[in-house]
């Protein structure tokens, strides 16, 4: 796509959305909104969103490897002005690894406007500033600049060992960026509430423990509760 | 009712593996900067990126978008499967534009829309005269004339458009 595509959505009376575009050579704010008031005058639905993008192809290396692996990075976010922590940002970096997506941080490029999807400060994220945490050695404390909350290899199954993990890890941070880590690891999950999940691992977990205990533990269940888990991350 | 701007640029960076499987991920740059800086960000991060993932980091796409805080309200009766459809000429290559539930006032009996009428007037001055080279069709080239103006729905096949398509 060599144009910025633009695009205008509508609403009708029956609550049907549908969009309508054009092709800009760039992202003329003053021209968007001129096309937007002339379509608000031709239609006799209501406006809703615009949007407008580019697809820009990169140069790149040729792919190696297929693990699924992949690094999650969650820098803090601040108030520009007060410097109060307000939000985090989380990155996913597909096919990576811990000691590589270390390097991430360091680059120069983050501390240069780049925000949190609510648009707070990324903070400064100085290299070798802050030891970065991983579950694979401890926990963040309060004290660390940034996080990195997981770094998965082999993916599906390194998540529903550490899911116990995560809850912690969850606790052990901030406000707001704790909900931010439970609303991604539940993206993760497509759309499966993470507390489904760690509802039901507490619950093996504790089934298992029994298993371990008394010999005459409620296998049936145990086996329902695997299923049930299965089933909810679609496998 | 005003169009408010996302605080942030959305640049999504895809990856394709060795498999041909494709994943994504995201970052955010503040709004205010000039285009050319947030492309320049954008590069940057994605040759960063192409450093620490093992994937091929094929491109990237910048988004911006604005949301209608207090939308007027649809009128009654409104439908957008019934398309204003007005084609624009770029050179001799054309380049479509539809009208989602066009304002019945501007259709003609005949299915052509009214381009005499102030609202059309208006819509073409915006495409062709006020603002020259921002608006193309996909391979970049302006507009530069209207080739066609009439009512048509989604389903409209196109023996089943009408006759006369430019007033």
């Amino acid at each position: 796509m060599a144009q910025w595509r633009l695009r205008v959505w509508f609403q009708d009376a029956s609550g049907t959305t549908s969009y309508t575009g054009a092709w800009m050579r760039s992202p003329n704010e003053t021209a968007i909104f001129a096309f937007v008031d002339a379509l608000r005058n031709l239609s006799n639905a209501q406006i809703t969103k615009v949007d407008v993008y580019r697809f820009y192809p990169y140069t790149s290396q040729a792919p190696s490897g297929q693990d699924r692996g992949i690094a999650v990075l969650v820098h803090r976010a601040v108030d520009p002005f007060g410097g109060s922590e307000l939000d985090a940002y989380p990155m996913w970096v597909p096919e990576s690894s811990v000691d590589a997506a270390r390097d991430l941080w360091g680059y120069p490029t983050s501390a240069l406007g780049y925000v949190s999807r609510a648009g707070y400060n990324i903070d400064n994220p100085i290299f070798g500033d802050g030891e970065p945490q991983s579950l694979d050695n401890e926990y963040p404390d309060a004290t660390d600049d940034y996080y990195l909350v997981a770094i998965r290899r082999n993916y599906w199954h390194r998540l529903l060992r550490d899911a116990r993990a995560y809850n912690t890890l969850s606790m052990t941070l901030p406000d707001a960026q704790a909900r931010r880590v439970r609303l991604d690891i539940r993206d993760l999950f497509r759309g499966v509430p993470m507390y489904e999940v760690l509802q039901r691992l507490d619950t093996i977990i504790n089934l298992i423990a029994q298993l371990r205990d008394q010999q005459d533990a409620n296998t049936d269940d145990l086996e329902s509760l695997l299923l049930q888990l299965i089933e909810l991350i679609g496998g | 009712m005003a169009l408010v701007a996302d605080p942030v640029y959305t640049i999504t960076y895809t990856f394709q593996d060795e498999t041909g499987s494709k994943a994504t991920t995201q970052a955010y740059v503040r709004q205010g900067l000039l285009i050319n800086d947030v492309i320049a960000r954008a590069n940057a991060l994605a040759a960063a990126l192409d450093a620490v993932s093992n994937a091929q980091v094929t491109g990237y796409t910048i988004s911006r978008s604005w949301t209608e805080d207090a939308p007027a309200g649809a009128a009654a009766g409104s439908r957008v499967e019934r398309k204003g459809r007005t084609i624009w000429l770029a050179d001799t290559y054309k380049s479509r534009i539809d009208i989602p539930s066009v304002e019945p006032a501007i259709v003609l009996s005949d299915g052509a829309l009214n381009r005499t009428s102030v609202q059309f007037l208006a819509f073409q001055a915006v495409l062709l005269t006020d603002f020259i080279g921002d608006f193309t069709d996909s391979r970049g080239v302006s507009l530069d004339a209207l080739a066609a103006a009439y009512e048509s729905f989604v389903r409209t096949t196109p023996k089943r458009q009408p006759t006369r398509k430019l007033s």
